[in-house]
């Protein structure tokens, strides 16, 4: 099925000459020396950052605090969750939060790719749009999304009943009543979560999936063209096997981050009503943090290890796939090609199955929400094949044009709707927020949002502090992404499959469970408090991603360049630092532009490591404006588009480094 | 505190009836103009050993910027007539962990001196976990200078006959209702009532096409759910531990009673025209939000949604009737003592002898009026004296004499089952409460388990939780 795409010439290691390497090079690899600096920052980040955290906790999880004392109890901590019913529906919610999540960012984000890359004009401008909801910080999607879900004020309802979709909805038993409360309805709370999280998830899977579109070997689209091949199956037999690495890579990238997730579901619902969205990290706060149970908390987390370290292993062999092929299983071969093709549609299926066993109610909506996607799209494709069939270019070429066109609207439609409310809020006078009229026009227009905000709290040094939070974090992330990705393409030595699988490890464990050991940690180094903790503390969560990118970059520069450079006596890193360097420029900005925007938007280290006001970020402080149980929205709606410009502008003009530095590296091969 | 089995019918007036009506006038005056704050000459003399020192200072945010800033100008008085630093920072009490932050600081020894927090909320966790500094002494002079504290920090700030936080100022709650939507029924205007007849007046006062909804109190995991949860199962009689605050007793009939009757509400369509669309998933901030949208009929908060209706001049303020609270079968008046927010002073602190410096300072008179003046009903004296330390405590409102009167609630209140509130502090029960087994006990029962099982099992986990806490069942 794939044979049609030349891989790229596999740099096989020549064997070593017996009389050059020492004992220590036979041992640890030619070139191991050299590899030990270069991965030492990032081995040193992410063992003092996220190592001893998890270690810390795996210590607490066999312990139980009474009063002031901590008393071991071995495996009591795991052996009471046997029985713990909240801990079952905390983990089934995680689950099926996360795969009905996948399942529509693939889709969405497919879709969203396919058309920007098809565009001929404006791609850069609907690219920057559709970005947007992965700039904002999630405090604010989370009340944005809370206002507009609301049953009785929010625009949704409004919306859809004046439209008259909504009573239809109820009519075909998609929701059980009219008018639907979204988040109260422990029917519907879930999904409207998850339909938030995908609404947050467009952007990077469109990203990626584009950026995997355009390394697709223009060649091949042209040669199926010249064999009759219609555009259904060109995108059945082209593109998806060609887009099946980088999917799997970023649907297992996202699959984690979604696990763990937290913040969103803690900020929209607190995982009510009752315990309807409440993720497993949620249970495990509530015991570690609400309860002040560290030891139970942990074992929460420690249990479901696995399941997230089972992805983090067949990610680590996705991730190393594209070295020699089949380097990973050299002299392991267990499975024959077809059972190892069959083995994702095998998981697929399974995953069906426990979905169907695990929430029968929204099963049977997705599959329609998302049947509807597909027999459009289907249906459209097969009209323009048959028009092209017959010959009617023009007609194929309008219905087409007519087809994208449509679903280009209501994808930005989507994306849109949530930041244009934000937008309209940040003008609209306080009163008219509080009387909650008029949700979608201010009357009148005015900026007073933005005056409280500025002389009320200290927005503008928080603005300095992620300004430079951000900044400096993304030089330390670039300068460890850069070196250890370069020690995993070009230089030998042994432990680098283990090296991958250690910093991959920063996913393992959720940021909600990793703070409270990782805060005693910079209390006891005294950083508490201080900007520099977060500098340190942001780059190892973007470290796997951002090495992963780079090696693939790396590699697709050509070895003879550096060989060349070597034999005329320049040292490797010298080499390094003045060819590989700038020729990878494309990928170090794709680096930077993911990193300064996780740095940017980061809010639980914030959170946990700040206390100071001066100190405060931006997500952190929007967060403090929340004065207990009073929400000023029309101030936070203000902040976040404040916020949310200089991002979007640095989008604007680098997104197009970004899909290239995406494109040019990970995704081939 | 000695049992008073009956109350005489003046002090239940003084305290509802007076209190309410002041509250309703509470606030009068706009924002303060500048108060002279003056540091006096008794604590000057105990800051002139401590000159060139300095403390590290933590706030739990109030509910007030202007108050949260009139209380920062105190500390620089201070700081600069005794030759002193003090820095301070703001934390906010509802986001759920920091008790966990404070005593991760504690631990490694990074902590600030001291910090100032709702005593009924957190005092009790901080000292379970070993946090804080015996401050009986400081206690104890401030009672020789200012008089008794209010009667419920004997109970919160206590702990084996020895103080452990020093009261600061003290906080009302109370529960709000539509006056207007009242009287257009004919309804009466009490200083308390009990929740059946909250429930019943709320029902006639519906009236959905005009988006009016009588009844705005959630049981979706919320503080504010928690405590109206808590408060009608105490109303009826039954409790989550015993007077000792470590056996757990949360499965009685009495119990079963009360989360029947919440139950009912919410779930039987006769009461449907009542509760507003969406109800079942607010958090803290959507009553607030939902009051001063007009659409409510009855909520119940801290006086933040107060004081920020009559400080944005939102028309429901002209329209809110403050009470105190409801009763039930088990008691005759409702469980109001309020709360206060307390000094603590942590252990491992550089600079003790000046952080209870700076605590004795803030209690008293020109220290904290400035603070109350900027946030009217909300922040109070604790202390006997200081009520009587300045005019605008007794005059500058005619809320305060009522407010006065609940700091001096005798307690205990017995309810017939013989659990007296306040009740111990429970590291079991705040665990409890935190983990929101009581909102999902409550979603439960709607949707559909009897209560008595849905107590039952409850009562089951409420046991696990106080056994992971050391407290043997």
């Amino acid at each position: 099925m794939t044979v049609l795409r030349p891989r790229s010439a596999p740099a096989r290691p020549a064997p070593p000459a017996s009389s050059s390497l020492t004992t220590s090079q036979r041992l640890l690899g030619r070139d191991w020396r050299l590899a030990a600096v270069f991965i030492g920052p990032t081995l040193v980040l992410v063992a003092g950052l996220i190592l001893f955290p998890i270690v810390n906790s795996v210590l607490t999880s066999a312990t139980e605090r009474h009063g002031t004392e901590t008393v071991f109890v071995g495996l009591g901590n795991y052996t009471a969750l046997i029985n713990d019913a909240v801990f079952h529906k905390g983990v089934l919610n995680s689950f099926v939060f996360t795969a009905y999540a996948e399942i529509f960012k693939v889709t969405l984000g497919l879709i969203a790719a396919l058309m920007l890359h098809h565009m001929r004009r404006g791609r850069a401008v609907i690219a920057g749009v559709i970005l947007l909801p992965w700039v904002v910080p999630t405090v604010v999607t989370a009340f944005t999304w809370r206002s507009l879900l609301d049953p009785i004020f929010g625009s949704v309802n409004v919306l859809l009943t004046d439209s008259g979709i909504g009573p239809a909805l109820a009519a075909i038993g998609l929701v059980d009543k009219w008018p639907a409360e979204w988040l109260s309805d422990p029917t519907l709370a879930l999904p409207a979560v998850i339909l938030v999280n995908v609404w947050k998830g467009i952007p990077f899977f469109t990203v990626t999936f584009l950026s995997g579109l355009k390394a697709i070997d223009g060649g091949l689209y042209e040669a199926a063209i010249v064999d009759g091949a219609s555009p259904w199956q060109r995108f059945a037999h082209i593109t998806l096997p060609g887009l099946r690495n980088i999917m799997i890579v970023t649907v297992l990238l996202s699959s984690i981050w979604t696990f763990n997730n937290f913040d969103l579901i803690w900020l929209m619902t607190q995982g009510g009503p009752g315990d309807a969205t409440a993720p497993y990290v949620m249970v495990a706060y509530s015991k570690a943090i609400q309860q002040l149970q560290l030891g139970a908390g942990a074992a929460v987390t420690l249990v479901m290890l696995p399941v997230v370290g089972i992805l983090v292993v067949i990610l680590v062999r996705m991730m190393r796939r594209g070295d020699l092929p089949g380097a990973g299983d050299m002299g392991r071969r267990r499975l024959t090609p077809a059972q190892r093709r069959a083995l994702p549609w095998a998981v697929v299926v399974v995953s069906m199955l426990v979905l169907v066993w695990a929430s029968p109610q929204i099963v049977w909506k997705a599959a329609l929400v998302l049947g509807v996607f597909v027999v459009l799209a289907a249906a459209v494709g097969r009209v323009i094949s048959a028009l092209a069939t017959r010959g009617n270019r023009l007609a194929a070429r309008l219905v087409g044009g007519a087809g994208s066109g449509i679903a280009l609207v209501g994808l930005l439609g989507f994306v849109l709707a949530p930041l244009y409310w934000m937008t309209v809020t940040a003008f609209k006078s306080g009163d008219q927020i509080v009387a909650r009229t008029d949700d979608l026009w201010p009357t009148p227009w005015t900026t007073e949002q933005f005056t409280n905000l500025f002389t009320g709290g200290a927005f503008g040094t928080w603005y300095l502090n992620t300004i430079l939070v951000s900044v400096a974090s993304t030089v330390i992330a670039l300068v460890c992404a850069a070196l250890a990705g370069y020690a995993l393409a070009r230089l030998r030595f042994r432990g680098s499959q283990t090296f991958t699988v250690t910093i991959l490890l920063t996913y393992v464990m959720p940021g909600a469970l990793l703070f409270i050991p990782l805060y005693q940690m910079v209390s006891w180094i005294g950083l508490n408090d201080s900007l520099w903790s977060l500098v340190l503390a942001y780059p190892t969560f973007t470290l796997p991603f951002a090495t992963w990118l780079l090696v693939g970059y790396f590699r697709s520069i050509p070895a003879d360049l550096e060989e060349a450079a070597l034999v005329d006596g320049c040292t490797r890193f010298g080499a390094f630092l003045r060819i590989v360097l700038p020729l990878a420029r494309p990928g170090l900005l794709a680096v930077a532009l993911f990193t300064l925007t996780n740095a940017w938007n980061e809010f639980l280290f914030a959170f946990v490591f700040i206390t100071k006001d001066d100190y405060k970020t931006l997500p952190v402080g929007m967060q403090s404006m929340i004065f207990g149980d009073v929400v000023p929205q029309g101030q936070l709606a203000a902040a976040s588009l404040l916020v949310s410009i200089p991002v979007v502008l640095m989008y604007g003009f680098g997104q197009r480094f970004l899909t290239e530095g995406l494109t040019a590296g990970a995704v081939k091969g | 505190m000695e049992e008073k089995p009956d109350l005489s019918r003046r002090t239940f007036l003084g305290m509802s009836a007076l209190g309410v009506l002041g509250l309703a006038a509470c606030g009068g005056s706009p924002a303060a103009p500048q108060v002279d704050i003056q540091v006096p000459k008794a604590l000057l003399d105990q800051a002139a050993a401590l000159r060139g020192g300095s403390v590290g200072m933590l706030s739990q945010k109030l509910y007030s910027e202007a108050a949260n800033k009139a209380l920062d100008k105190s500390l620089q008085v201070f700081a600069q007539a005794t030759g002193t630093t003090v820095h301070n920072d703001l934390v906010s009490g509802d986001a759920g962990d920091m008790v966990a932050k404070m005593d991760a600081e504690v631990k490694a020894g990074t902590n600030r001196d001291l910090a100032f927090m709702s005593d009924q909320r957190f005092v009790g966790q901080l000292h379970n976990l070993g946090n804080l500094t015996d401050v009986t002494d400081v206690v104890q002079e401030m009672r020789s200078l200012y008089g008794e504290p209010a009667t419920e920090a004997t109970n919160y700030c206590v702990f084996g006959g020895r103080w452990f936080a020093i009261p600061y100022h003290f906080i009302a709650s109370g529960m709000y209702l539509r006056k207007d939507w009242y009287a257009e029924k004919g309804l009466p205007l009490k200083p308390h009532y009990t929740w059946e007849e909250l429930r019943d007046n709320a029902l006639e006062v519906s009236d959905p096409s005009k988006r009016r909804f009588g009844w705005g109190l959630t049981v979706n995991r919320s503080g504010d759910a928690n405590g109206f949860i808590a408060n009608v199962i105490n109303c009826y009689g039954g409790a989550i531990a015993d007077n000792t605050g470590t056996k757990v007793v949360f499965n009685s009939p009495e119990t079963v009673a009360a989360v029947t009757f919440i139950g009912d509400i919410y779930t039987n369509s006769k009461y449907a025209p009542m509760l507003p669309p969406g109800i079942g998933s607010w958090t803290d901030s959507s009553n607030n939000e939902n009051w001063l949208a007009q659409i409510l009929g009855l909520t119940l908060n801290q006086f933040s949604v107060y004081a920020d209706s009559k400080t944005k001049k939102n028309p429901v303020y002209a329209n809110t009737h403050p009470f105190n609270g409801a009763t039930g079968p088990a008691i005759d008046q409702p469980l109001a003592f309020g709360q206060s927010n307390s000094f603590v002073v942590f252990k491992g602190t550089k600079n003790p002898d000046l952080a209870k410096l700076v605590a004795k300072f803030m209690v008293s008179g020109s220290a904290l009026l400035g603070v109350a003046k900027e946030a009217p009903c909300l922040v109070n004296p604790a202390w006997n004296k200081v009520w009587d330390s300045d005019p605008y405590y007794s005059s500058g409102d005619p809320a305060f004499a009522a407010l006065r009167e609940q700091t001096r609630a005798p307690l205990p209140m017995r309810t017939r089952t013989g659990y007296a509130f306040p009740q111990a502090p429970s590291p079991g029960e705040q665990a409890a409460t935190a983990a929101y087994l009581l909102t999902d006990m409550m979603q439960s029962v709607i949707q559909g388990t009897r209560p008595a099982d849905a107590v039952a099992s409850t009562h089951a986990r409420i046991v696990q939780v106080f056994e992971q806490q050391g407290y043997k069942q």
